[in-house]
């Protein structure tokens, strides 16, 4: 082999190892598909342990898309009844800014809709600038003339083995969607 | 250093939220149960909450030294003489000395707390919760995010809930008056966890445990116990303007709380 080939492929090996390496993890409940949601493993971690990254938006006011339900997955032979009897399927979003300035980590949610008719949304206000946000979706819909929701959506990594955090009671800040605003 | 002390920040909250709070949870109630909830009866505990505020203060004062101790019976007698002081603030009372010492570099000498004075903050801080009701208040948000809900009727019933954290009553005098489901709420515990030293981070927590017992069948289809948790804040945060945002913390945990709660009873499907 061409040693110049040899050496470009060497350097882009050890470019890509240094990057880490970027992954979509699964989720529990809807999956989002914009802003894309990314897991990220740092080059050199031993334990697999990485986390999910801010990705960026393209505006102040992004729209946010998520996967429709029922979803593909919802058609499976053990899901019949619930892909043939729901109806009326509307989603609830909610979106929390997070502040670390100063050593201080705060929450606070700064957004929230319910019953929206798309499983998309342009937020209606401005985002802050150069700001991080977690986010979360469920659809809530009908069945046999009762109200329902699924689970509100989480990713499933970082976790450490044993239950998945789909089990919990709440969705640790870890696992939260994720996206950052431009400047 | 501001970046290390974030990522140390960050790795800690990380520990916390995928080791510490893990509250995993039981199964919702399947569709056949929801379908027999019909009227639901909202019974509150009536005694007060376990919490470790006073244990926390003391334990933040074993090693601050005189000054603390100095501060702390300043706020033991603040407490006897100040009939202003609102709960939160008698609450946080101990904490501000411990606190005012600690960020005062004062060293000292260390000596444990006297009993009486220790018994005296610990009765304040019993009446403080008392003046809260706690136990009301979440199950009254509690009662008003279930009556959204247009499939089931819902009540809020006083009087009738356990007298003490042992108690299971089986509530069968309430099928008399028309109850088909008794969903029991009791805030179980409460208080501060965290760090240590100079204004440490610490974080709020309750926790609540839901019984829901069906008159019909006779059976417990659903306990759990629930927990909220605030995100880390330096004593300083929950000490502003005399315990201001502690208050607003007890409101945004009631209303989070209610919400979890009522999702998983009656509206999560159990997804295949």
């Amino acid at each position: 082999m061409n040693p110049r080939h040899t050496k470009r492929i060497f350097v882009g090996l050890a470019i890509l190892a240094l990057q880490g390496c970027s992954m979509h993890p699964s989720v529990c409940g809807l999956r989002p598909e914009y802003p894309e949601l990314l897991y990220k493993v740092p080059f050199g971690n031993v334990n697999n342990q990485g986390y999910l990254t801010f990705v960026m938006v393209d505006s102040l006011q992004p729209t946010l898309r998520w996967e429709a339900f029922p979803r593909p997955n919802d058609r499976g032979k053990d899901n019949r009844r619930l892909v043939d009897c729901v109806h009326n399927v509307t989603y609830d979003l909610k979106i929390w800014q997070m502040n670390d300035l100063f050593d201080l980590f705060e929450i606070k949610l700064v957004y929230s809709r319910q019953r929206l008719e798309t499983p998309s949304h342009k937020i209606e206000h401005r985002l802050i600038p150069l700001t991080k946000y977690f986010w979360t979706v469920r659809a809530r819909f009908e069945i046999d003339g009762h109200t329902r929701v699924t689970p509100w959506g989480l990713s499933e990594k970082p976790w450490k083995s044993g239950a998945s955090p789909c089990k919990l009671d709440f969705i640790p800040y870890p696992n939260y969607y994720r996206f950052t605003t431009p400047f | 250093m501001i970046t290390r002390r974030k990522m140390l920040i960050t790795s800690i909250l990380s520990m916390v939220f995928l080791i510490g709070c893990a509250h995993k949870l039981s199964l919702p109630p399947s569709e056949a149960q929801r379908a027999k909830f019909g009227t639901v009866g909202i019974v509150y505990g009536s005694y007060v909450p376990e919490s470790n505020f006073d244990t926390f203060a003391k334990s933040l004062l074993s090693g601050a030294g005189k000054g603390a101790l100095e501060g702390f019976f300043l706020g033991a007698k603040a407490i006897e003489g100040s009939a202003n002081s609102g709960p939160l603030g008698i609450i946080l009372l101990p904490f501000m000395a411990a606190i005012g010492a600690a960020v005062g570099s004062i060293e000292g000498v260390e000596a444990a707390v006297p009993r009486e004075e220790a018994e005296k903050i610990e009765a304040a801080i019993k009446r403080a919760f008392g003046e809260l009701e706690i136990q009301k208040t979440m199950a009254w948000s509690l009662f008003k995010n279930c009556s959204t809900l247009s499939d089931y009727k819902f009540g809020l019933l006083d009087r009738q809930g356990p007298i003490s954290p042992d108690q299971k009553p089986t509530y069968k005098i309430l099928k008399e008056q028309g109850i088909d489901t008794v969903l029991e709420v009791a805030v179980k515990r409460l208080g501060f966890e965290g760090g240590k030293g100079n204004n440490p981070s610490i974080s709020f927590f309750m926790n609540v445990q839901i019984r829901l017992l069906s008159l019909i069948d006779r059976t417990e289809v659903f306990f759990h116990e629930f927990k909220y948790t605030s995100p880390p804040r330096p004593f300083t945060h929950w000490s502003y303007n005399n315990g201001q945002r502690l208050g607003e913390e007890f409101s945004l945990c009631y209303g989070t709380l209610s919400e979890k709660i009522t999702d998983e009873l009656f509206l999560l499907y159990p997804m295949l």
